[in-house]
C-alpha cells in the first residue's frame, strides 16, 4: 500500500494520547499541551537528542522524538530510578532511555492501528545527538508536533515516504 | 517457589536491567541476555534456561522469528513475548511461532509472575 499523507493527522492523535499515557505511567510526567503543524512543514528542526523510529506497512514514516534536555533528564531519573548506573555510562544511559520510551511509545500506537489489514512493523529507533535542521524535499511530506509537559517539550516530527530517507534523516536521492 | 533459569532476549539495556531486578526479585536467576534475535538462538544453545523472556522489535532479527528458530531448535522452549507492540496481529505471529504467552511494557512485578507461573505449570 503507497504513503498516504491524510493519515498523519491519524498517528499524531495517536502518537499524542500514547505520549500522555507513558509519560504518567513511566515518569509521572503530565502533558501540559500540544500543537501540531500538519503537512506544511518545510524544515524540521531537532535538537539536543532525537530518537528516531519508523512504522511501516501503509503508514510508512519516520517518526523523530527530540526531547529538551530538561525533560529528558527529568524521565531518565524516573527511569532509572530502581537499577544502578555504572559510573561514566550515565550518556549511554540517557540515550536508552529516550530509545525505550520511544519504543514503548510507538509499540502501542501500534494497536490504534490494527484494524488496517497489514501488520505496522516497528524498527528500533536509532540516536541522534547532534541539533539539525533538515529542509524538507519536494517528494517528501514533513508534520510537527510541539507537546508541553511542566519539565519540557518534546518534539516529534513526521517525515514521509518513509523510503526516502535512511534511519537517521538522511534523504536519498531516487535512482 | 520454584527458581528458573531465565534468559533474557532484549536490545534495550534499561529493560534488560530492570528485567533482571524483577526476575532476580521473584527469586529466579538470568543466565544470560542477547540483544539480538539472532544472539538469542545461540544464547538459548549456550543457556539452556528454563525460560525465555523476548522482545518483540529488535535489530538484526525480530523476536517473533528469533521465537520460531527456537521452538524450531527446543520444541520444549518456554518463551514469553515482554513487548511494548500493542498489535494484536503481532503478538498472535508470536503465539503462533511457538511463544508461550505475553506480557505488556511497562512490565508489572505481579503480571510478570501470574505469566511465568502460567507459563512454567504447563
Amino acid at each position: 500500500m503507497a504513503f498516504n499523507k491524510t493519515i498523519i493527522p491519524r498517528v499524531m492523535a495517536s502518537i499524542l494520547s500514547q505520549t500522555r499515557n507513558v509519560l504518567q505511567a513511566e515518569a509521572v510526567l503530565a502533558v501540559e499541551g500540544a500543537e501540531t503543524f500538519e503537512c506544511d512543514v518545510e524544515k524540521l528542526q531537532l535538537h539536543d537528542l532525537t530518537a528516531i523510529a519508523g512504522l511501516g506497512g501503509p503508514i510508512s514514516l519516520l517518526i523523530a522524538f527530540s526531547f529538551e534536555r530538561s525533560l529528558l533528564d527529568v524521565i531518565f531519573a524516573k527511569v532509572t530510578a530502581d537499577i544502578e548506573i555504572p559510573e561514566g555510562e550515565k550518556p549511554l544511559y540517557l540515550r536508552e532511555t529516550a530509545a525505550e520510551i520511544v519504543n514503548t511509545i510507538l509499540g502501542l500506537c501500534t494497536a490504534d492501528f490494527q484494524n488496517i489489514e497489514q501488520t505496522i512493523a516497528l524498527s528500533p529507533p536509532v540516536i541522534l545527538e547532534d541539533a539539525r535542521c533538515i529542509h524538507r524535499p519536494r517528494n517528501a511530506v514533513f508534520a510537527s508536533m510541539r507537546v508541553r509537559t511542566e519539565k519540557g517539550v518534546v518534539t516529534v516530527s513526521f517525515v514521509g515516504p518513509r523510503e526516502l530517507f535512511d534511519e537517521y534523516l538522511n534523504y536519498q536521492m531516487a535512482g | 517457589m520454584t527458581a528458573f533459569k531465565v534468559l533474557i532476549v532484549d536490545d534495550s539495556l534499561i529493560t534488560v536491567k530492570k528485567l533482571t531486578a524483577l526476575l532476580e526479585g521473584l527469586g529466579h536467576r538470568v543466565v544470560g541476555t542477547a540483544g539480538t534475535g539472532g544472539t538469542a538462538v545461540e544464547a538459548y544453545r549456550r543457556h539452556a534456561p528454563d525460560l525465555v523472556t523476548m522482545d518483540i522489535t529488535m535489530p538484526d532479527m525480530d523476536g517473533v522469528e528469533a521465537t520460531a528458530r527456537i521452538v524450531g531448535e527446543f520444541p520444549e522452549a518456554r518463551i514469553v513475548m515482554v513487548t511494548s507492540h500493542g498489535q494484536e496481529r503481532m503478538v498472535i505471529d508470536a503465539l503462533d511461532a511457538g511463544a508461550r504467552g505475553y506480557v505488556l511494557k511497562p512490565v508489572r512485578p505481579e503480571k510478570l509472575a501470574e505469566m511465568i507461573d502460567k507459563v512454567m505449570a504447563r
